[in-house]
């Protein structure tokens, strides 16, 4: 005989949906930087200072991510911030993507 | 290409005649990169909507135009190169300076794309390729002396 589960909800307690369609404007979509063999060091670090307003260390820090891992997780951002910077990234042809944070 | 001085707006720079002469060649050769070489999103592609590597496209292509466009009046400006014994003093701001490197940035990953991606150690240069890897370092070269300006 199957067990019957009761709700264990209190009086005055709200029950959050639990799938909430998630709008353009939370931020949950990533911005990601790839590595390639073309693109200076020193410049990926001036890029990154540039769109982002990083401080060098930090900079480097992520430009030495995308070159020694493959890729570096800049930002997570809206969907909109998010193409924002891929957009401004690939104006300086460096090989940005976006993807959903799931 | 040597700086001369960086100001609170610009940087002034010394070239020889050679050096003016390889910049605004390289220069000219802008855009190098092939429209298709972009892309929106990697890891999940059925993200990649139709409109959003529309609007990628399109957001790139009126940027390059107007770059194009101010990049020919840039190097047409008979006042932006002086004399300077054998060779140029030029002033550049620093969002000229930002879209320069913009452009030789363009240029060398093109160059790059046109000598079919080679990893750092390229063993075959690829017939008729030569243009490409001349651009492709000189691009660099230049890149460096920029940003080394912009960081002193």
């Amino acid at each position: 005989m199957p067990e019957t589960i009761t709700p264990e909800l209190l009086p005055g307690t709200i029950q959050e949906q639990e799938s909430k369609p998630k709008s353009t404007f939370e931020p949950g979509w990533l911005v990601i930087c790839w590595n390639d063999p073309i693109n200076l060091m020193e410049f990926v670090t001036h890029v990154f200072m540039t769109i982002f307003g990083w401080p060098r260390q930090k900079a480097e820090f992520h430009m030495l991510q995308v070159h020694e891992q493959g890729k570096s997780l800049l930002v997570r951002e809206s969907m909109e911030k998010a193409e924002h910077y891929v957009h401004q990234l690939q104006r300086y042809s460096l090989h940005a993507t976006m993807e959903r944070d799931e | 290409m040597r700086l001369i001085r960086k100001e609170e707006h610009q940087c002034l720079f010394y070239l020889n005649g050679p050096e003016q002469e390889l910049l605004f060649d390289l220069l000219r050769r802008y855009p190098c990169i092939p429209p298709a070489h972009h892309n929106h999103t990697r890891l999940t592609p059925q993200i990649a909507s139709d409109e959003a590597q529309q609007l990628l496209e399109e957001s790139l292509e009126e940027h390059r135009t107007a770059t194009r466009r101010q990049l020919q009046a840039w190097l047409a400006d008979p006042k932006r190169l002086h004399k300077k014994g054998n060779g140029y003093e030029i002033a550049v701001t620093f969002p000229e300076l930002e879209q320069l490197l913009q452009v030789l940035n363009d240029i060398r990953v093109g160059s790059w794309v046109a000598l079919g991606e080679p990893d750092e150690k390229m063993h075959d240069l690829p017939a008729g390729k030569a243009q490409n890897l001349w651009s492709m370092e000189l691009a660099g070269i230049f890149q460096m002396r920029i940003l080394e300006a912009m960081r002193s």
